[in-house]
């Protein structure tokens, strides 16, 4: 590479020079390198910007010397007037930058865009994906589950057993340590607020790697659970939500009624790695009495282990890596296209200058010279886009930060200015240069006086013409790879985003009352509590419908075991069904279709037998080939008949695959009351919200109430889903609109060099429409050539970048036909105005030009 | 071939070349270290402008290609110093000398050897 590029500098100098001394050079050169490499890259770096300058300078004096004998040659003052030069350079490289400054301001925008674009998504991308755990033992921590199930893969935590035979293998793993997570509510000074708690033991910080900031975490005494509750905050908790006291320590907060004692604070940024990216504001002990209860775990796997061997041995175990989502690869893509971009606009620009060039070369400038001239330009421009860029990057990181759901809360960390902003300074400077010395090469070789005859009244010649054509095509192409990416990730996404709730989600308010001291009250005193607060709400005005769910949707609970279907033969096996418990009236209440069969009645509730209501794709996955309605399944000790079939309901969220549902009579009266309450059409939710929460406080002022709209709580299950499409939606647009630019830019100064020849075409009779068929036919075929390429870097490397950008989706068909429509338009949008102001070309004027 | 007093003053870079070939014949990756040792830094000559001042010493007769020592790396081109490099080499220093000694006289050279007050 090296070697290459130090070749293609040295072409530079005269020819019997480079004979004589090219090799020596380029030996002398490697091993410089070599040296300065060991002192860091940058003094390699800055050797190789002194060689291009060294170079540059020496071509300039051989090619002088040579044209003007200089008596004695040696000049004292080389290094005074080789800095002189450059100063001249620079100064007169502003000045013709400043003279066509619109496209200097394009080439800095385009630039910009492309550098602070891939920087601040290639930092979120990285924070998010590519790094998301920030701990020691990084990419070997997983989270280990107990698969469930056969109908898509449902993970639930483990047995406490399974989890003990797990942490056994200490061949597999280092740590393994089971974890939980639960909401409660703070009730506080200022309002009161959702708080999401881990709870973990004290071993689980070693897998983490962390110390607190302040305090300690938990010792062995908390965990026996018998002294007060202790928890140790995190530190963006710490700040938002207690304003970062700095006396905290000791001091106690309500979580859920009780008083919690805080023991600590813990760094900023701690979570629980195997748990996707979810925030952690508070922890808490996982005491003896919680660890009897299923749960997942965080697992350290020991150095060279893999998921896959973890999985081959423990077969009921999954050990999975947190699930990436994200454009990676569109990063690249993104960087090329303001490369390219930007490269096909310094070939128009120095084309243009052609003759200005010629005239330099006439009164005696050397080729070097000119060289040194170009790169000058260039690296302003790319030095100006570059800082743009970081300006660009920074609005966008806080764009990133304005959009991101609130679990991504790691997204605020990311730092610009990490590699990535290198790379991309890098990359566009020396695309910059290498482009920007280009049409040196053929400029001042010597065919000044055929430039200078012709002047700019040539067409532009052949192998300039190719080259534009061929950027405008590798620009579709790139672009075409891009769309095609962007298109089917969005289309997953959208799909998943406007997936049918099942029921009316709009019109449904969840309602919720914990009593204080609910747990010790018997089911009795819970019926009559729960009894007053439905007659209460159902005393509404503005409410359609009351009814008492076991669990507010999503995540509304699941039943689990040893499945059978009654009367068939198939082995027993694992399954999990999601659903609430629901009163007779609920399937009313929610307006959810009942498709078949019919919905509970109040004989159900007496549990003389166990009836089920099951969703439409839990039946026809269950009984494919037969009528769902009284079948009967097993599921461990306990018969179960199917009396109805319901819509589906995305019971774990939107933009989840939709598990095996099922729903039970509700028969029992749980720790909390929960309601659906219908709103009734025409009246406002957030009224009937307010009149709610009062209604239950009339009940009992010392209960712990949530309210909150249904459509809400799916909605937020979005988060990541809907920030992914925001991320993708911002980074295709971003390329598309470069794209756009760099195509318009590159036809426009295509018919801008054919005017002439235009103009002699419409002398000689040819019609406008002719001229727009002509110009836009040239952009037609560059772009069906740009589509064609782009479809086979897609389909050959799309292995590569297929789980990176393109989601694990394989591309329709259709989505290529989506992809080149829209290339094709953008190419046409773009071609339009140059075809138009062609079209408009007066003969004569053309000519006389 | 030019008398060393036409070829004055050397530039200092040539200057450099010469008293780094003083030593001995010596290829380019050597010569430019020592001309980095020599001027403490100050001259780094590039590829281009070193091969251009050798190709000039080689052209005025100053310095010429050698063979290398025996066992050195003959695929590179050695250079050594002529009789007449040499004799500029020593007309250089000498008219450096005496600039330094005007400078002296006008008390602004460095205070080094004790040649001045």
């Amino acid at each position: 590479m090296t070697r290459l590029a130090h070749r293609t500098l040295r072409r530079l100098l005269p020819l019997k020079f480079r004979t004589r001394h090219g090799q020596d050079m380029e030996s002398l050169f490697l091993e410089a390198m070599a040296d300065a490499w060991s002192r860091g890259w940058r003094s390699a770096a800055s050797l190789w910007l002194r060689e291009i300058a060294d170079i540059a300078d020496t071509a300039h004096r051989l090619r002088r010397t040579r044209a003007v004998p200089i008596p004695t040659g040696h000049s004292d003052g080389r290094r005074a007037s080789t800095l002189l030069g450059l100063r001249d350079d620079v100064r007169f490289a502003v000045r013709s930058l400043a003279r066509g400054w619109s496209l200097a301001l394009f080439a800095v925008i385009t630039l910009a865009l492309g550098i602070g674009g891939a920087t601040a998504m290639y930092g979120a991308v990285e924070s998010i994906i590519l790094n998301p755990l920030p701990y020691e033992a990084g990419n070997r921590i997983v989270g280990a589950w107990q698969r469930i199930g056969t109908t898509g893969e449902v993970f639930v935590g483990a047995p406490r057993e399974a989890r003990e035979t797990w942490a056994e293998q200490t061949d597999l793993f280092e740590h393994f340590e089971p974890f939980t997570f639960r909401f409660m509510e703070l009730t506080g000074a200022s309002s009161d607020q959702g708080v999401s708690a881990a709870l973990v033991r004290p071993a689980f910080y070693e897998i983490l790697g962390r110390t607190p900031i302040m305090g300690r975490v938990f010792d062995n005494n908390d965990l026996a659970g018998d002294g007060l509750p202790v928890v140790v905050l995190n530190e963006g908790f710490w700040r938002t939500a207690l304003g970062a006291r700095p006396d905290v320590l000791g001091t106690s907060i309500t979580l859920d009624g009780r008083d919690w004692t805080v023991i600590g604070v813990m760094p900023a940024g701690s979570h629980v790695p195997s748990w996707g990216l979810r925030r952690v504001d508070v922890w808490r002990p996982l005491t003896e009495a919680l660890i009897a209860e299923p749960s997942p775990s965080s697992a350290v796997m020991r150095q060279g282990v893999t998921t896959e061997m973890v999985n081959a041995r423990l077969a009921n175990l999954a050990a999975r890596d947190p699930d990436p989502e994200a454009p990676v690869g569109h990063v690249a893509l993104l960087l090329i296209i303001a490369c390219v971009n930007v490269s096909s606009l310094l070939v128009s620009r120095a084309r243009r200058r052609q003759r200005e060039t010629a005239v330099r070369s006439a009164l005696g400038a050397g080729r070097g010279r000119l060289v040194r001239q170009l790169v000058v330009e260039s690296s302003l421009l790319a030095l100006a886009g570059g800082m743009a860029g970081i300006g660009v990057a920074h609005l966008i990181r806080s764009a990133i930060g304005a959009l991101r759901p609130a679990e991504l809360a790691v997204l605020d960390q990311v730092a610009i200015g990490s590699r990535v902003l290198w790379f991309a300074l890098a990359g566009t400077t020396a695309a910059a240069l290498v482009l920007g010395c280009l049409p040196a090469w053929r400029f001042g070789s010597g065919n000044s006086l055929i430039s200078l005859r012709s002047g700019d009244r040539t067409n532009g010649n052949a192998t300039d013409q190719r080259l534009r054509w061929l950027l405008v095509t590798g620009e579709v192409a790139l672009s075409f790879a891009l769309v095609l990416g962007s298109v089917s990730v969005f289309g997953t996404l959208l799909a998943k985003l406007s997936a049918d709730p099942g029921f009316e989600t709009a019109e449904i308010l969840y309602v919720r009352g914990t009593a204080r001291s609910w747990e010790d009250q018997g089911q009795n005193e819970r019926e009559l509590l729960a009894l007053e607060i439905e007659a209460n709400l159902a005393a509404l005005p503005g409410v359609a419908g009351v009814t008492r769910i076991s669990r507010m949707l999503p995540n509304p609970g699941a039943l689990w075991g040893e499945f059978e279907i009654e009367g068939s033969s198939s082995e027993p096996r694992n399954e999990v069904f999601h659903g609430p418990s629901v009163e007779p009236e609920y399937f009313d209440v929610v307006g959810q279709p009942i498709l078949n069969g019919r919905g509970f009645a109040e004989r159900d509730l007496l549990g003389t037998e166990n009836v089920v209501v099951i969703s439409e794709s839990t039946a026809g996955s269950l009984f494919p080939d037969q009528d769902a309605v009284g079948a009967r399944f097993r599921l461990d000790e306990t018969s179960l008949t199917v009396i109805g079939v319901v819509s589906d309901v995305p019971m774990l969220g939107l933009g989840r695959d939709a598990p095996l549902q099922a729903y039970r009579p509700l028969r029992t009266y749980p720790e909390s009351a929960t309601f659906a309450v219908r709103v009734a059409p025409g009246s406002d939710l957030a009224v009937t919200l307010g009149a709610a929460q009062n209604a239950l406080w009339a009940v009992n002022p010392d209960l712990d109430v949530l309210v909150s709209p249904a459509a809400e709580r799916l909605e937020r299950t979005l988060g990541r889903h809907r920030f992914a499409v925001a991320l993708l939606s911002a980074f295709a647009g971003l390329a598309l609109g470069l794209s756009a630019l760099g195509l318009y830019g590159a036809v426009s100064n295509l018919v801008g060099q054919r005017t002439r020849e235009l103009g002699v075409r419409m002398a000689l009779g040819a019609r406008r429409q002719d001229i727009v068929k002509l110009v836009l036919g040239g952009v037609g075929y560059a772009t069906i050539a740009g589509i064609a390429a782009g479809a086979v870097l897609v389909l050959t490397g799309g292995r590569v970048v297929d789980a990176n950008a393109f989601g694990r989706e394989a591309i329709s068909s259709g989505t290529y036909v989506v992809a080149a429509l829209v290339l094709a338009t953008m190419a046409l949008a773009g071609a339009a105005l140059p075809a138009w102001r062609a079209a408009r070309v007066e003969p004569v004027e053309a000519i006389r030009d | 071939m030019a008398q060393p007093d036409d070829l004055l003053p050397l530039s200092p870079l040539t200057m450099a070349i010469l008293l780094a070939l003083v030593d001995g014949p010596s290829h380019g990756y050597e010569l430019m270290q020592s001309i980095e040792r020599q001027t403490d830094g100050q001259l780094k000559p590039g590829t281009g402008s070193l091969y251009a001042g050798l190709q000039r010493l080689v052209d005025d007769g100053l310095i010429e290609e050698r063979a290398g020592e025996p066992g050195a790396d003959r695929r590179r081109r050695h250079y050594g110093i002529t009789t007449a490099g040499q004799d500029a080499a020593r007309a250089e220093a000498a008219r450096l000398k005496r600039v330094v000694d005007v400078a002296a006289a006008k008390n602004l050279a460095p205070a080094a050897g004790g040649s001045s007050k």
